[in-house]
């Protein structure tokens, strides 16, 4: 291939245009090539350029809250019927920022199942007919945090305080029937000491009476709580 | 020279501060958005993937160069690239690897080099320059630019032999090309 050739193929390799031999033969040429690297750069304007004179369409507000959302961002104008709503999931969210920005350090929130987990959460956190349990005493070394259930949606278990399990040990959220009966929901990580936990089905309230988190020994089915570290009563 | 408020946005977006995000989303988001929407044809999905792109943007924000980087070049690559990934990964068949397109996102290959006066410059010829191209010549770039196509599965698609579609693709950047330099004078 000439350099004009390798000159021709920048705009494609910046799109992920080429196949796979024409691919591998053009990077094996631009780790040695300064020009096609400055043309790979300028490939790359080009398509920007390219994608911004797509035509304009405006999304749904509602984007705008959900992403920002997730981040802790403040947004503008929420209706006054939902003021206390927002309220509380903007406290909430923030929370999830420091989780999100605590899990960045160790795994990239970047795949679709962890997006869906983030995404269930915020529908938790914004409905309107949530409700917030707080647990626990609030000196950040003992185990406290709050419970955000939601009859319809499902349960958060945000607890914050926890200390780094023992090489072999995990993190397991338990939901306490009124007769007793202790079901497992998750396993969870606790980086920087806060670990949250998502109950996913409708949560028949009435029959609830605490969640609790447990240290369990790693890769072992749950049936009962070996170490329980808190219990947070829902009534 | 970056653009300033673009340097102010990602200095703070490296600080953390989630209020830069709330700026860099109404500055951006309904670009990102219509990048988007114009791959996977589905405000849903287009949804979706306009978080991920911002959440990638906040995990990334790192390896940005904030006195030399072009961040809505480098931003708006990462929205038509995970538009391309969820696009690939619905072509692909069960078990098959799909290659992603992380590597072209380095931060490092958006550079700034020119006035924001004269990037908007070349911008405009080479919006103007799209309209001059025939129906086959702006058919490939869709499939190439928002439908992630390689040249063979272009080829596949349009049922013309590959060294035709080859021809299509390098004819109609080159208009583009073109009316990029000629616009911008002392670019390539």
């Amino acid at each position: 291939m000439t350099q004009d050739e390798y000159t021709d193929l920048c705009e494609l390799y910046a799109l992920g245009a080429l196949d796979g031999e024409e691919r591998s033969e053009f990077e094996h040429h631009l780790a040695g090539c300064s020009d096609c690297r400055e043309g790979l750069s300028r490939a790359l304007e080009l398509n920007e350029m390219i994608f911004s004179a797509t035509p304009r369409v405006e999304p749904s507000p509602q984007l705008r809250r959900r992403v920002l959302a997730s981040f802790g961002a403040q947004t503008k104008g929420p209706k006054r019927a939902f003021q206390w709503a927002i309220g509380l999931a903007a406290a909430a969210a923030l929370m999830i920022a420091v989780i999100a920005w605590n899990t960045e350090r160790t795994a990239r929130i970047e795949s679709s199942a962890e997006l869906g987990r983030l995404r269930e959460i915020q529908q938790i956190l914004q409905a309107p007919g949530t409700k917030q349990v707080q647990f626990g005493p609030q000196p950040a070394a003992t185990p406290h945090g709050s419970v955000f259930v939601n009859g319809k949606l499902g349960m958060i278990l945000i607890a914050e305080g926890l200390s780094a399990p023992e090489p072999g040990w995990t993190y397991e959220s338990w939901v306490i029937t009124k007769d007793g009966t202790k079901i497992p929901i998750e396993s969870f990580r606790a980086p920087g000491g806060r670990g949250i936990s998502l109950l996913r089905s409708k949560v028949p309230l009435d029959q609830l009476t605490a969640v609790a988190v447990s240290l369990e020994p790693e890769n072992v089915p749950v049936t009962k709580p070996t170490k329980v570290i808190t219990v947070a009563p829902l009534g | 020279m970056a653009a300033a408020d673009d340097q102010d946005i990602a200095r703070r977006l490296r600080q953390r501060d989630a209020n830069a995000m709330a700026e860099l989303y109404d500055k951006y988001g309904g670009l990102l958005y219509s990048v988007i929407l114009r791959a996977v044809s589905n405000p849903a999905t287009a949804e979706d993937l306009v978080q991920e792109t911002f959440l990638r943007i906040w995990n990334r924000i790192h390896t940005f160069d904030i006195e030399r980087g072009r961040l809505e070049g480098w931003i708006v690559t990462i929205a038509r690239n995970r538009a391309i990934d969820f696009l690939r990964s619905l072509r692909s068949q069960p078990g098959e690897s799909v290659t992603t397109l992380e590597d072209l996102e380095h931060s490092g290959l958006f550079v700034t080099r020119e006035t924001e006066a004269d990037r908007l410059t070349r911008r405009k010829a080479v919006g103007a320059a799209l309209d001059k191209l025939n129906e086959e010549q702006r058919e490939v770039l869709e499939l190439t630019h928002f439908q992630g196509l390689t040249q063979t599965e272009i080829a596949e698609k349009m049922h013309k032999p590959l060294g035709t579609v080859k021809s299509l693709v390098r004819s109609a950047l080159k208009v583009l090309r073109t009316s990029a330099v000629e616009a911008g004078g002392t670019a390539r």
